[in-house]
Parts: C-alpha cells; structure tokens; sequence
C-alpha cells in the first residue's frame, strides 16, 4: 500500500515536458516510458537538446531538398562520462527502401550534432547516470516564403529564445 | 446581351491578370507597392525584376541572414524595411533601415548589427545568385525588404503528437522544378 502510494504521489510530482507527459511517457509514443531516476535526469537536458535540434542539427540532404518523410524517434544510451553511445533511429513508418538512407544520412546526421551537444555542455552531461536511453522524436515542417510574411506584410522568420542551462 | 457577356468577360480576365500578377509578389500588392508600408512603391521594371528575384531572396534571409546576438540574448525583436539598390552589375548597396522605433537604442544596434549584417547577406546572395541577377543590366534598380524577427520558446516547435518539428522553408528552385 505504501509503495502503491508513493507511486501515485511520484506520478503527480513528476512534471510534464515538451516530449513527456506527466506519466514520463514519450508523447508521441507512449509505449515509452522513463523511470523517475531518467527522467530527473532528461529534464536537465531537454530544452537545450530541442534548441541544438533546431539550430545545429543538419538536416541530411536527401531529405532537406526532397521533403521526403522524415518522422521517428531517435534512442541513444548515456556512457556516464559526458558522451553518448548507440544511436539508433525508429521510423514512424517502417519503409524498407528508407532503411539504407536511415544508416546513411540520418544517424550520422544525429551522432555529428551529438558530439557538438557534447563538447558544449560538458558540464551538465557529465552529472547524468550512465547507461540510460533516452528518446528524442524528431521531424520537420517545410514551409513556403509566404509562410512566414505575417498580416501586416512582413517577412518574419523566427528566431529561438536561448535556453536557460 | 451579348456585348454585356463579353464585357463581363473582358472584366473577368482583367481580374484574373490583375490577380494573377498581385499572386507573384508576396511582399508586394498589385500596385507595386509594398504591402507593409503602401509608401514604398517600385517601378514597373523594378517590380518585374523583384518578381524573379523574391523568393531566392527570401530564402537567402533565412539561410543567411545573421540576427544580432544582441539582440537574441536581450529578447529584443525588430522590425523594418531594408532599402537597397542594384548597381547593374552584379552588386547590391544598402540605402537604408527605415524602422519605425528610432530611439538612440534602435539606431545603435540599427548601424552596428541589423545594418552590416544585411550588406553580409546582400553580398553573399550577389555571389550565390550571380546567375540570377547578371541578367539585369540596368543601373539604379531600388528595392525594398521588409523583414523583422520575434522569438519563440523552443518548447513551441513540438507538435500536437510530441515530435520535434521545426520548420524548413522550402527552396525557390525546387518550387519552380515542380
């Protein structure tokens, strides 16, 4: 009954994130789910993995100039010393052709924007346990010119808030 | 009843030019003036070069075009109109930010960073597109871009089902390739 207990006040304890909900299920898939002790550990890192995402990570060429669908989630395991190790990326549709194109272009494409994530947050990764897997889904929008020209006729691209470390 | 129809139609295929001519310009009405600010209107040759030009342009102030620091670090959005002319031969000189907030502020980060960094983009896209613009021979073309920036909180580029999606503008050249 205790342990009943302390888990329901652990689950209502535990914040919702961008990619978690308030159960640390993966949103979009939640059939993933992190113990406390990971996700404690996740939510240090969160905010300025989604900000590198967004302005570091380059997006492999087939699938910038191609708009093919690129939607999944990628897994990586901490090695407890500030570095990550076993990259992998799960499709959000299992396509055989993509298969060759996922080990060429998109996890070398993710392992490249890892080592720059590394080498600039040494400290923080440093404090997070060893041999956890975290998950991180990842697609992007293609969006015309006009797209980004707000109601009173300007060309507004935006431009992200830099996280707080 | 049949000149009314054919009248009718004349003003409905003048519609439809007018309008297909407005759709080529995002930035710019069918009068050829800008849609943020009607005061800066180009010319019909200025416009019809700007049609070609647009998009690339656009594409490049996205790619390209370096917001301050400054700025990003102090959350401190701007907005205004780039005014600039084409020598003829290949290069393009900033006139001119016309913005609306002009504290000393404004005009400081104006001349020290929005400024130099456009002129860095306005060179960079006389390199990349050099065959784009060596077509246009004509001296003294101006031109307007109206262009401001905000900031959002990364937490919003996650979609409704949790993925990571920030958004890609699409290239000119695979537009007119479809």
């Amino acid at each position: 009954m205790l342990a009943l207990s302390m888990g329901f006040f652990s689950h209502l304890n535990a914040q919702e994130t961008a990619l978690y909900n308030a159960k640390m299920q993966l949103k979009a898939d939640t059939n993933i789910q992190l113990t406390e002790a990971i996700f404690e550990d996740w939510k240090k890192i969160e905010t300025t993995m989604l900000f590198g995402m967004t302005t570091q990570f380059v997006i492999p060429p087939t699938y910038r100039y191609n708009y093919l669908a690129f939607r999944g989630y990628y897994v990586f395991t901490t090695t407890g010393n500030g570095g990550f190790y076993d990259v992998s990326f799960k499709p959000f549709r299992v396509v055989r052709s993509e298969q060759k194109l996922i080990q060429k272009e998109i996890i070398p494409a993710f392992e490249a924007y890892l080592s720059t994530y590394v080498a600039e947050n040494k400290e923080l990764l440093s404090s997070l346990k060893a041999n956890t897997t975290y998950y991180l889904p990842y697609s992007f929008k293609a969006v015309k010119p006009i797209e980004i020209v707000d109601q009173h006729g300007y060309f507004v691209p935006v431009v992200l808030e830099i996280p707080k470390k | 009843m049949l000149n009314q129809i054919r009248i009718s139609s004349f003003y409905a295929l003048m519609f439809f030019s007018c309008a297909t001519i407005a759709q080529k310009s995002t930035l710019y009405n069918s009068k050829r003036q800008l849609k943020a600010d009607t005061n800066f209107t180009l010319s019909e040759l200025e416009m019809k070069e700007w049609e070609y030009l647009e998009a690339s342009f656009m594409e490049m102030m996205v790619k390209n075009y370096e917001i301050p620091l400054i700025c990003v670090e102090n959350n401190v959005p701007f907005k205004g109109v780039f005014e600039f002319t084409y020598n003829g031969l290949g290069k393009f000189t900033l006139n001119q930010f016309h913005s609306l907030k002009l504290g000393d502020r404004e005009q400081l980060l104006i001349s020290s960073f929005i400024n130099p960094n456009f002129e860095e983009t306005l060179a960079a896209f006389a390199v990349n597109h050099s065959w784009l613009i060596e077509r246009i021979k004509t001296k003294g073309l101006k031109f307007y871009l109206p262009f401001g920036f905000y900031f959002l909180n990364v937490e919003e580029l996650v979609d409704s089902n949790g993925y990571l999606m920030p958004r890609v503008i699409q290239s000119p050249l695979i537009e007119q390739r479809r």
